[in-house]
């Protein structure tokens, strides 16, 4: 059996752990995960959603050696106006930033807009390295992100994460 | 279905599904290892490859009968590379969580690598391994 490989968020003072692999992605204005309804958690124009903390962790290694290569992109982009979608995730000067209760105000740490192709390499680590492996029971670093909706924005908007890793088994 | 066993310690084995692509090396000295042994029922994992004595390394689908093997003739100079490039794509107002899975392999060299992507359909594509 491959590797099984979950993305996980994590909310509140307490940084409770979900794991939203086979959940979503949706963005809003409460500091929750997996939320099932646009509807209950809208945010407003010119506002932004909560920050959101993900990672990756290897939740069973299975038959597989490590994983590795860890990458974060935005591979479709629905967002309407100017709506940005700001994260930290690079390829250069990467460091690992620490969890903090999420915010809803300008995040300090989700400081760089979203790649929208996929990165030559890694752009999330381990521990602040890019080249360091995950095993069994570990995590990556964290990934704060953030949707910053503008004063010009329209309803529908949407957007499609993508979250690669690379197994070596 | 068969059941492969992998001993990741001594005495206590998991369960190996089989996948849809396996490979399988081949020695200089005629002798060969297989990601999915089927005579004593084991899986091997891609580092318990002798790379010092390699001849071919083949990627073989589980419908061998379909779909013809990928042979890579190993050289002294290459190390060889092998893996699956998982990817999940998560959708806000779009609908579920989508999966998907390429297997990976070639060779690094003293000028760069040479990757084959095998895609979900079952094509092929020759990259340097930056995938863009």
């Amino acid at each position: 059996m491959a590797a099984d490989v979950k993305i996980v968020e994590s909310n509140g003072a307490g940084e409770t752990e979900t794991d939203i692999t086979s959940g979503n992605l949706n963005m809003g204005s409460g500091d929750y995960a997996s939320i099932t309804s646009s509807a209950t958690l809208p945010i407003a124009a010119g506002a932004n959603g909560y920050e959101k903390y993900l990672r990756f962790y290897v939740n069973d290694i299975s038959t597989s050696d490590h994983i590795k290569t860890l990458k974060v992109w935005m591979s479709t982009d629905g967002l309407t106006g100017s709506d940005a979608m700001m994260i930290y995730a690079t390829e250069t000067g990467y460091v690992q930033k620490s969890y903090a209760q999420p915010v809803a105000t300008d995040s300090s740490v989700a400081t760089y807009y979203i790649a929208e192709a996929e990165p030559s390499g890694a752009n999330v680590g381990k521990g602040g390295s890019l080249t360091a492996t995950l095993g069994n029971g570990e995590y990556s670093d964290y990934i704060p992100i953030q949707l910053q909706v503008a004063a010009d924005t329209t309803t529908g908007g949407s957007f499609t994460l993508s979250f690669k890793y690379e197994e070596v088994a | 279905m068969t059941v492969y066993k992998f001993y990741r310690e001594p005495g206590r084995y998991i369960e190996a599904q089989p996948e849809r692509w396996r490979w399988e090396a081949y020695y200089t000295d005629g002798s060969s290892l297989k990601q999915f042994d089927d005579k004593e029922l084991l899986y091997h994992q891609f580092r318990e490859i002798d790379q010092s004595k390699l001849d071919r390394f083949v990627m073989r689908h589980e419908k061998s009968y379909l779909v013809a093997p990928l042979t890579l003739k190993f050289k002294p100079w290459m190390k060889l590379i092998h893996y699956y490039e998982n990817t999940v794509s998560m959708s806000m107002g779009r609908g579920p969580t989508r999966h998907e899975k390429v297997y990976c392999f070639g060779y690094e060299g003293s000028k760069g690598k040479t990757i084959i992507r095998i895609l979900p359909d079952d094509s092929i594509e020759v990259t340097d391994g930056s995938n863009n």
